[in-house]
């Protein structure tokens, strides 16, 4: 569902991904690394959002550079700025989803309406987009991405800002899906939720894939694992937050 | 001490920069046409009579924006967390004021006109603003729900959601509401006159096309970079993309030319459009909520205000084969840029 070979993107002289292999056939990957490290732009670059400049992708069956309408139907992505409008209610965002992706407006109706009450924002769903928290926002933009029921999903950051019942009601969401052969691919800081998530795992530092495997493979801790392929704890000393409060 | 300095600082600076973001106006296609009545008539030593009206009507709407709290750019939740005493707060209550613009255009009122007469309407009508704009966002407050471009309807059809946005988008900016007081100014006079001129009318709706042309400049100004994450995600072509937006702007512009002369407004808005569309999709003009759109001025909103203009009144004079042609030309220009879109968006560099 999701391959890559050799895939490079660069900013000017700054190589944001520096030769990205792929080959995920089904399940839940999940992407580790620091801030700046290259996972946003690796979505970014498999979901068209940006144009790598060296290497072959195929998403779905489709190349981004040759089908990309085709890849977008087949694709649903919670993109890092989540790419909401101000002037939307949150079930209008929805709405405006439904028809774009081919669903008449009873079935955008019903889809969206099990959608908010999992997500449990059913009874903010007329709340503009600029008053809602950061958790409504991004549960929105999930919502959108699971709208058509894609084939791939692509979800940067799922589990920043989302409350833990939320949160566990996410998790067996991806799971439901995923065991219905649905990709998913995504990024996340939460260790412990990938721990218990995922079922394949990449660590990328400075724009390269660092570590590689299934879950199940995984002997050591995640969290001793990370903190040794990808970066080790800050151990900086901050002697005034030591000294009496003034 | 030191601290109220440090807020009144960091507010002169959201100030400053909120007075930068009236810079929109020297790039508005109606307030350029304001400017080019004034320096005609004084070419030729008349007072720019003729410009008052427009004048008027543009220093109400900057009211809105401008006659807000200055203090109210500090989030309340940070004010209130910062360590400053009652006194500090009392005082940085008092001097915010002396940072708020409408003090300056007041100053500059009557130094222009001394007329205490017109400085004391001015002064009135802005408290009045500012009293109902604290009463209205309290109203808010208390009523989050409510909001009246909630009330734009859903359009039908797969573009349907689009199309409300990009209304609900455009009626966040003030050039709808020039235009609706030109439109209904307009209206009136057509329809009450005894002795109405013929041309008025049609120069009437191209007034109104072009207070509401400068948007088209910039059709994604106000979608930030979170919508255009979205329009790159969604499965449409570049030209379904601008065709929500375009048509967005012709239902707003139909309304508002209709009670004057119709078709030559919508012959300038296919214009403005077909011009506009180059700066849409190449050029990142943001624009702000509750301001007056912004734009350039060379070439494309010279040549919305020369080409609109022309095509308008040649539509009045030769008929409506002129919309037909201006039509076309609009729908070539949909398709190219709907093209380009497609290729500079999400296709490989």
């Amino acid at each position: 569902m999701i391959l890559c070979r050799n895939v490079v993107k660069r900013f000017g002289s700054f190589t944001a991904l520096g030769g990205i292999d792929l080959d995920l056939p089904g399940g839940i990957c999940a992407l580790l690394g620091p801030n700046g490290a290259g996972k946003s732009t690796l979505l970014k670059v498999l979901t068209g959002l940006l144009a790598p400049d060296l290497g072959s992708i195929e998403i779905a069956g489709y190349d981004p550079s040759k089908d990309p309408l085709l890849l977008k139907r087949s694709i649903g992505v919670l993109p890092e700025d989540l790419g909401l409008f101000d002037a939307l209610t949150i079930a209008e965002h929805l709405d405006l989803a439904g028809p774009i992706y081919g669903l008449t407006r009873e079935e955008t109706r019903e889809r969206g309406d099990a959608l908010l009450r999992v997500l449990g924002i059913d009874k903010t769903r007329h709340t503009f987009l600029d008053q809602s928290s950061h958790g409504m926002r991004k549960k929105t933009a999930l919502a959108m991405a699971l709208l058509h029921n894609p084939r791939v999903l692509f979800l940067d950051e799922p589990f920043e800002g989302i409350d833990p019942v939320s949160s566990k009601a996410i998790q067996d969401l991806l799971k439901a899906v995923a065991a219905r052969g649905i990709t998913v691919f995504l990024t996340s800081h939460v260790l412990s939720i990938v721990d218990t998530l995922a079922t394949d795992i990449r660590m990328i530092r400075g724009g390269r894939i660092v570590f590689s495997s299934r879950m199940a493979d995984v002997t050591r801790p995640l969290e001793e694992l990370y903190f040794d392929l990808v970066e080790p704890p800050l151990t900086e000393d901050l002697p005034w937050l030591r000294s009496s409060p003034s | 001490m030191a601290a109220l300095l440090a807020i009144l600082a960091a507010l002169r600076k959201a100030i400053a920069r909120d007075l930068s973001s009236f810079e929109s106006l020297k790039v508005n296609n109606f307030f350029l046409f304001v400017l080019l009545l004034i320096a005609g008539t004084s070419s030729v030593g008349l007072p720019p009579t003729s410009a008052y009206p427009f004048l008027l009507v543009l220093s109400v709407l900057i009211l809105f924006p401008m006659s807000t709290d200055p203090l109210a750019k500090i989030p309340p939740d940070r004010l209130a967390l910062w360590p400053l005493s009652m006194r500090q707060r009392i005082a940085l209550r008092v001097t915010s004021f002396l940072l708020s613009p409408l003090l300056w255009i007041m100053a500059l009122i009557l130094w222009r006109s001394a007329s205490l007469v017109t400085m004391l309407s001015y002064l009135a009508l802005a408290l009045g603003v500012q009293i109902a704009s604290a009463t209205g966002q309290k109203l808010a407050g208390r009523q989050p729900h409510f909001q009246l471009l909630r009330y734009v309807p859903q359009v039908p059809g797969p573009l349907g959601g689009l199309i409300r946005k990009n209304l609900r988008q455009q009626l966040s900016l003030l050039d709808p509401y020039l235009a609706l007081v030109l439109s209904i100014g307009g209206g009136i006079y057509r329809f009450t006159s005894p002795n109405v001129d013929p041309a008025a009318p049609v120069i009437l709706g191209l007034l109104v096309a072009l207070a509401l042309s400068t948007y088209t400049q910039s059709l994604f100004g106000l979608d930030g970079a979170a919508g255009m994450t979205r329009y790159r995600l969604l499965p449409l072509r570049g030209w379904q993309i601008l065709l929500a937006k375009d048509v967005a702007f012709l239902v707003l512009l139909i309304v508002l030319v209709v009670p004057l002369s119709p078709l030559p407004g919508i012959t300038f808005g296919l214009a403005a459009l077909a011009f506009g569309h180059h700066s849409s999709v190449f050029l990142r003009i943001p624009q702000r909520r509750w301001r007056f759109a912004g734009g350039r001025l060379l070439p494309v909103g010279a040549l919305q205000a020369i080409g609109g203009i022309s095509l308008g009144f040649a539509e009045s004079n030769f008929g409506p084969i002129v919309l037909v042609w201006t039509l076309l030309g609009f729908g070539a220009s949909l398709f190219w840029y709907g093209r380009c879109w497609d290729h500079s968006r999400s296709g490989p560099s």
